[in-house]
């Protein structure tokens, strides 16, 4: 065999060449979508608790000269409506921010947040407190929101448990069947108890797993806060190494990629953001798997841009979709579900139909 | 560069391959050579550090796998999987820049130097013209190069890095079956890249493959494997012949060498003996 020089024709520092090519930068595209969507989410923020049964002024609720305590425009805006549009705005973003990690990790793009069996866990375990009826508080915390996270938290680990007990890795196929089992296993409890139990009981429920925002108060949103937030800090470590994992985990592997821990940490995070939006409202469908999509049609599949870009684009569409559930028949109050599906669904294959 | 001592393996009790070991020099284009069922991906996959020996000791240039990095180890040895198969959809060049990842810390994003070598990459494969296309719309073969350019980004170094070490690291890349699911044009063109990678760039591959001709026309060392066995191993003049060909394969073979080609050439003359169409309908 023959020993050749170990002669270096990789173009190390090789200068960047921007005349011959167009730039491309990822940065300057993050910053361009974020500024986009980033200012769609503002706006749907503020001009959300503006809409509603009694008009308001932006002018008068920013009017620094009228008092608070007089101000009745800036009090309808920040006590009683502005909670609501924040808590669509997190619900939105943790929804479909967890939509795109899901789908990474499973390499399926028919994944939700809810295919793991995490809103199944979430809905027995409000089901359970408000059909048994446990005291709806504890020391001052709502049963219904701690039940249904209990029960999401319990159910992603029962799945996790199962997709990494056979194997020495983290066996993505085993995580989706195991998952979709559990959601049939759950609903089939829910349905079960919801067959015995009195007519109120199911009704409640039944508006309960519809999933709604009437968030009346900062509370329930503090609550829900560090659980956002712990999973949005962990999304932050993902996109490089989900842009790798849809190569498939070898590719990954290959370059450097620790596959395992991207896998654990993508279930960890994107289960928690979905346990906590839950409890927050009720599982609200839709969001997870269109808003992703919808973002990679516009600006392609780059983690690191299709993360953030999903989360401003799902929350300004979930405050948008409430704010049409509030008064579409007003007084009556939709459930904000049955809009994400009956808006989104036509436009998203209308952009699917369009696409050459 | 590369040394496999005794590597054995075992998909839960199934075992895969036994006490197998071979050498590679850095330069050299080893190949290895067996039906389906093998061993072949198993053996490559251990090498690529992506599953671990259950006995025996892999090890890159006197290191052994498990002691490097992840990201030190990709900046050395890139992979080519035999199909990639995209959950999303990217550009060309995006394909290309992932292979930089093992060059970027946490939360880095690719510079222009980092493009420019995906560039480079492209273009050492044939194609850059294609860096805006979408992945999933290119032919099998163009798939195949990009994804062999996405690998060759992973050994660039930037000029920061480059100052570091003066020599450059080993380059070892793996493929799996490169030409497998290929048409003959597209076949020859991988061939030509790899062939090009070796003579001016003196990069070592390691090349896993059923199609003897495509060994013969690349490979200086082979390995043959029959059922997680080495049958034979050693320069492919003295291994490939009628003899282990029929060892391999249950196949008669005339072995000769091709004067236009210039290199050996392995042409199935027929099935042998009893065994061949039981083994046909038992498949």
């Amino acid at each position: 065999m023959t020993d050749r020089p170990h002669a270096h024709a990789s173009p190390a520092g090789v200068p960047a060449d921007p005349g011959r090519t167009r730039i491309f930068s990822v940065r300057r595209r993050l910053a361009l979508t974020l500024s986009g969507f980033g200012c769609l989410a503002l706006v749907s923020l503020v001009v959300a608790p503006l809409i509603g049964p009694t008009p308001i002024a932006l002018g008068r609720v920013f009017d620094s000269a009228i008092p608070f305590a007089d101000n009745v425009d800036a009090q309808i805006f920040f006590i009683a409506r502005l909670p609501r549009a924040l808590a669509g705005m997190l619900v939105g973003a943790s929804l479909a921010v967890a939509g795109v990690v899901f789908q990474a990790l499973l390499r399926n793009p028919l994944a939700t947040p809810f295919t793991l069996g995490v809103s199944a866990g979430a809905s027995l375990g409000a089901m359970l407190v408000i059909t048994f009826g446990l005291p709806m508080a504890v020391a001052g915390i709502p049963a219904v929101p701690v039940a249904s996270l209990i029960g999401s938290l319990a159910a992603a680990g029962v799945v996790y448990a199962m997709a990494t007990l056979r194997r020495h890795g983290l066996s993505t196929t085993v995580l989706l069947l195991a998952g979709v089992t559990l959601n049939s296993f759950f609903s089939a409890i829910i349905m079960f108890v919801q067959y015995s139990a009195d007519f109120a009981k199911t009704f409640q429920t039944v508006r309960w797993l519809m999933g709604n925002l009437d968030v009346s108060s900062f509370q329930p949103i503090v609550a829900a806060l560090p659980l956002m937030g712990t999973a949005f800090v962990m999304f932050a470590t993902l996109p490089r190494a989900l842009n790798l994992l849809t190569l498939g985990s070898d590719n990954a592997a290959a370059r450097g990629v620790d596959v395992l821990r991207t896998q654990r940490v993508a279930f960890l995070s994107a289960s928690l953001a979905t346990g906590a939006a839950v409890s927050l409202s009720g599982p609200i469908g839709f969001i997870g798997i269109v808003i992703p999509h919808l973002v990679r049609l516009l600006v392609g599949a780059d983690h690191r841009i299709v993360m953030p870009a999903s989360a401003c684009l799902g929350a300004a569409f979930l405050v948008a979709c409430d704010v049409v559930a509030r008064t579409a028949m007003a007084p009556v109050e939709l459930p904000v579900g049955v809009i994400t599906a009956l808006t989104g669904g036509p436009f998203f294959l209308w952009l699917l139909m369009r696409r050459p | 560069m590369l040394q496999a001592t005794d590597v054995s393996f075992a998909y839960g009790r199934q075992p895969v391959l036994h006490a197998v070991s071979f050498d590679l020099a850095g330069g050299g284009v080893l190949g290895i050579l067996g039906p389906n069922g093998s061993g072949k991906t198993t053996l490559l996959r251990l090498l690529g550090g992506l599953l671990q020996p259950q006995s025996g000791r892999i090890a890159l240039d006197d290191q052994d796998l498990r002691e490097i990095p992840h990201a030190t180890l990709a900046q050395r040895m890139a992979m080519v999987p035999q199909e990639t198969q995209l959950a999303f959809d990217y550009s060309v060049l995006e394909i290309a820049l992932m292979g930089r990842y093992p060059h970027l810390r946490a939360f880095e994003v690719e510079g222009p130097e980092d493009v420019a070598l995906a560039r480079a990459a492209l273009a050492e494969t044939g194609t850059a013209e294609l860096e805006d296309r979408s992945f999933m719309t290119l032919s099998g073969g163009e798939k195949q190069r990009v994804v062999i350019a996405s690998a060759l980004s992973q050994f660039g170094r930037r000029a920061v890095d480059a100052a570091d070490t003066e020599d450059g690291p080993a380059e070892l890349l793996l493929l799996d079956e490169p030409t497998a699911s290929l048409d003959l044009g597209y076949q020859l063109d991988v061939t030509a890249t790899l062939r090009r990678l070796n003579t001016e760039r003196s990069m070592s591959m390691v090349i896993s493959t059923h199609d003897l001709n495509f060994a013969a026309a690349l490979c200086d060392r082979v390995v043959l494997l029959r059922q997680g066995r080495v049958l034979a191993a050693g320069p492919i003049g003295e291994v490939l012949r009628p003899d282990t060909v029929r060892a391999l394969y249950d196949v008669d073979a005339a072995v000769e060498r091709h004067e236009t080609a210039g290199h050996l050439t392995v042409v199935p003359l027929s099935r042998r003996g009893d065994a061949a169409p039981g083994r046909r309908t038992g498949q």
